[in-house]
């Protein structure tokens, strides 16, 4: 059974229709690309399945339930987590503060126990830290845990993002342009980290990426859109040598 | 480890207790004017540590929360005067009532960003202060008189201890830090599972209760209430006092609330000394407002930031 | 029962173009600087201060002192933004709304301090005169006062509409309302033409203070407060950032508010311009002619 599926999503925009007849299903532990022009609707399938904006028609399947026009954290807690085109961190805050509010995302201390600073109280926040710190070890960032997040270099704020994805122990990641602005070290980086988040923690990703070098490495299906509609969809090897594909990047000029 | 850091705070707390009790018996003996000025701070520190959880912490600029700080005057006052209710149980009333209230403001609010949110919950304000002006039961226009002066040292500063207790215990907490996340970025924290919804309601009503009691106070203080004193004017001098004392800042807020309830007191010196007959104490607030903000936006005693991370 | 609905239609009418007037500024440097200036009423105070030190110390006629209100809050207002605003433009919305009080306090309090607290009398420039005619036919009080509020709030109204719809500088207005940045690249000199907005919003306020002293006789320093937030209100009501909504919203608000104050009790009358603006920021955030702007995720 797949773990998501989209099934005959259409996304408005006014009087614009960003995404039509969207179908797509996803397996568990899948590592799925999804490229496409600028403009062609990736984000906007994004923000449909993680709940910030409703399709116009369609449903959005997640492990057997339907979750189409929920709220964001709502999804967030089903298991659904997710990385944003520009960066949003929380600017003011450290690193681990930022990923602990992910990691806290799974325990159930009250307020009561916050306030009474209960033992229970205690252990959650431990719990919530060392999830935390995991997370951090994971993309490498766990010795400048206490740096102010708007502080660090760029790259280093992407991977912040997926540290803070991944904290809260999801079933399902969506990276939005995650190489985007790194160098090429760091982009080497990246895609050990995303090896790691399925080899190692079981995730099922899908990944929204322009770095070519990046999608051809490690995604194992890749969809493209191109006007909101899927124009192809296949391996790497099948997707590279495509017309259609060639078409909507480069322009119809250069075929032929 | 922890069962120390617990411990410790409970004996903090215990220890505040006996000091202010034994600081209220004195109290006797401390001239009438200056001890007004005192129980004023500790009712501003509460009314502007209250207002710093959902400004400062929860970054939601509400400038409604004098009508919050009415409703629990009000009905502590009616509750006392009409119903012989213990203090304590009248200020506790006053204060869920305006939690009530602060549900009623938070939750139409909960699209509404900045500027929008901000006229929003100065309307709120106001019209909780126009119906008030209109209840014959509790004066109206010729205001509330007789009631009993309750309020003293002690209950002053008992608040003051619990309100910077739980707002420090929100603070540094998984509920604290949801907080802090809507302030940062509202969208990420939505996708992190926050429940921005409830978070943001559950600042307003934070702020809101404490504010009440706060009200409560004040009532039982000056023995007469009037809608006039709950007006845009007071919610903005509380407003001055978290931005001055640094938004997000517990302390800067409580240290700020002290310094501005003395400051007027002091300009009165300055106007003395002069001799003159204006009263320049309201330009040098403002003055003060807008050179913070070009100068030291991030107030002038505590910072923006607030480690959270529980120590 | 018509002739008294309609003779308070009329006097909403005039009291919603002052509305307008004052909106119209706020509208505008909303527009171009998403702030909410909350200064603005106080310069529109100034301006009826402006307009009686005019007439009562120089022995202006009612022109100059119109101009000379008018030239005096201009001053005032791109000072303001100079000063207040233009150093916090990257800073958090907060900081500049914060500041925005700041001198709004300020203004009031200075007021209060110059001129005293105590209503003064406007000077009688304008006879009074009642058209005995209509009052003949329709049983309506109209006099020459809330003609002349009528006919210069709309003169000023189509200026405003034709210095931003068919000059150069009022592209560029609108422009930068829509995006700064790109306006900025494209050459645009963004600090005059903020200044310039605020020039323009501050000259409209001043002329509803000299029409309001006019109109109803009497100026105090703190005249400002209520009529500001007010006319915030119209303008949100209106679609905050849009000029035609501006206008409706005033005029709409000024006839609620007179309607609900002559019909229902008038001690909700302040109470209706909050409950107008809770309902529509529930309701149409928007406004009338808003745009819904959408964050992008």
């Amino acid at each position: 059974m797949s773990i998501l599926s989209l099934e005959k999503i259409s996304v408005a925009f006014g009087g614009l229709l960003a995404v039509s007849d969207f179908n797509f299903p996803m397996e568990d532990r899948e590592l799925v690309g999804l490229i496409g022009p600028n403009g062609a609707g990736k984000t906007t399938v994004f923000n449909v399945i993680t709940g910030y904006h409703s399709p116009l028609s369609g449903r959005v399947v997640f492990a057997g339930r339907d979750i189409t026009s929920k709220s964001p954290s709502y999804i967030a807690k089903l298991g659904i987590s997710r990385t944003f085109q520009n960066i949003r961190l929380f600017p003011n805050l450290t690193v681990l503060e930022n990923v602990m509010i992910a990691a806290q995302m799974h325990s159930h201390s009250s307020y009561l126990h916050s306030l009474l600073r209960t033992s229970y109280f205690y252990r959650e926040e431990s719990h919530i830290e060392r999830r935390a710190q995991n997370a951090l070890e994971i993309v490498g960032l766990d010795k400048i845990k206490d740096e102010i997040s708007k502080n660090l270099p760029y790259g280093d704020q992407r991977k912040l993002e997926i540290a803070r994805a991944i904290a809260t122990e999801p079933a399902l990641i969506l990276l939005d342009e995650p190489a985007a602005g790194m160098n090429p070290k760091e982009t080497e980086e990246l895609i050990d980290i995303i090896r790691i988040l399925r080899d190692n923690l079981g995730l099922t990703i899908f990944l929204i990426e322009h770095d070519m070098h990046v999608v051809m490495n490690i995604c194992e299906r890749i969809v493209v859109l191109n006007y909101g509609e899927i124009i192809a969809e296949g391996t790497p090897e099948e997707i590279k040598t495509k017309p259609e594909v060639l078409e909507a990047y480069l322009g119809s000029a250069t075929i032929g | 480890m922890f069962d120390k850091l617990r411990k410790l705070q409970y004996l903090l707390v215990i220890i505040g207790i006996a000091l202010i009790y034994g600081i209220n018996l004195l109290s006797l003996h401390i001239n009438p004017y200056y001890l007004q000025i005192i129980i004023f701070s500790g009712i501003n520190i509460i009314l502007a540590v209250s207002l710093n959880v959902i400004n400062g912490l929860c970054g939601q600029f509400s400038l409604g929360h004098a009508g919050f700080m009415a409703v629990g005057a009000y009905l502590s006052a009616f509750l006392t005067y009409y119903y012989q209710v213990p203090f304590p149980l009248a200020l506790i009333a006053g204060g869920l009532a305006s939690g009530v209230i602060g549900i009623g403001v938070g939750t139409p609010t909960l699209r509404l960003r900045g500027d929008y949110l901000a006229i929003a919950t100065l309307g709120m304000g106001e019209i909780i202060r126009v119906i008030l002006f209109n209840l014959d039961i509790i004066g109206g226009a010729r205001g509330f008189p007789g009631i009993s002066k309750y309020t003293d040292f002690f209950w002053v500063y008992l608040v003051v201890i619990l309100v910077i207790l739980s707002s420090y215990n929100l603070l540094k907490s998984p509920q604290g830090r949801a907080i802090l996340s809507i302030r940062e970025d509202e969208i990420a924290a939505e996708a992190m599972g926050v429940d921005t919804t409830r978070f943001k309601i559950f600042a307003f009503v934070f702020g809101a209760f404490w504010a009440g009691i706060a009200g409560g106070l004040w009532a039982h203080y000056l023995q007469f209430l009037h809608p006039s004193s709950f007006t845009f004017m007071k919610s903005v001098e509380i407003l001055v006092m978290i931005v001055i004392g640094g938004l997000g800042s517990i302390g800067g807020s409580a240290i700020s609330a002290v310094f501005l309830t003395f400051l007027p007191e002091a300009l009165r010196y300055i106007k003395v000394i002069f001799n003159t007959t204006v009263d320049p104490r309201m330009v040098i607030y403002s003055l003060l407002l807008i050179l913070t903000m070009l100068l030291r936006p991030q107030g002038l005693i505590g910072g923006y930031r607030r480690k959270v991370k529980n120590q | 029962m018509i002739s008294e609905i309609l003779q308070q239609l009329i006097n909403g009418i005039a009291l919603g173009s002052i509305y307008a007037l004052i909106a119209l500024g706020y509208t505008m440097v909303y527009g171009i600087l998403r702030l909410i200036n909350f200064a603005h009423g106080d310069i529109y105070m100034v301006g009826a201060f402006a307009g009686y030190f005019a007439i009562t110390s120089f022995h202006w006629g009612i022109m100059p002192a119109f101009l000379f209100a008018m030239i005096v809050c201009a001053i005032l207002g791109v000072s303001i933004e100079r000063f207040a605003y233009r150093p916090l433009r990257m800073a958090p919305r907060i900081a500049a709304l914060t500041t925005a009080i700041g001198v709004s306090l300020l203004l009031e309090n200075l007021g209060v301090i110059l001129w005293s607290p105590t209503p003064r009398a406007f000077p009688q420039v304008l006879s009074l005169k009642i058209y005995e005619s209509i009052y003949q036919r329709f049983g309506v009080i109209v006099n020459n006062r809330q003609l002349v509020i009528l006919s210069v709030s709309i003169g000023l109204m189509i200026l405003l509409q034709f210095i931003v719809n068919r000059t150069k500088i009022g592209m560029a207005m609108r422009a930068v309302s829509f995006d700064r940045e790109t306006a900025w690249m494209m050459g645009v000199n963004i600090d005059y033409v903020i200044s310039f907005t605020f020039a323009i919003g501050s000259m409209l306020a001043a002329a509803g203070g000299v029409l309001v002293g006019i109109y109803f006789n009497r100026i105090d320093p703190l005249m400002g407060v209520m009529p500001g937030v007010k006319a915030f209100v119209a303008a949100v009501l209106g679609g905050i950032g849009s000029i035609p909504g501006a206008m409706v919203g005033g005029f709409v608000l000024g006839i609620a508010e007179i309607l609900v104050s002559a019909f229902i009790a008038s001690t909700y009358r302040d109470a209706i311009a909050f409950a107008i603006l809770i309902i529509i920021l529930l309701v149409k955030p928007s406004g009338i002619f808003g745009i819904i702007t959408r964050e992008k995720v």
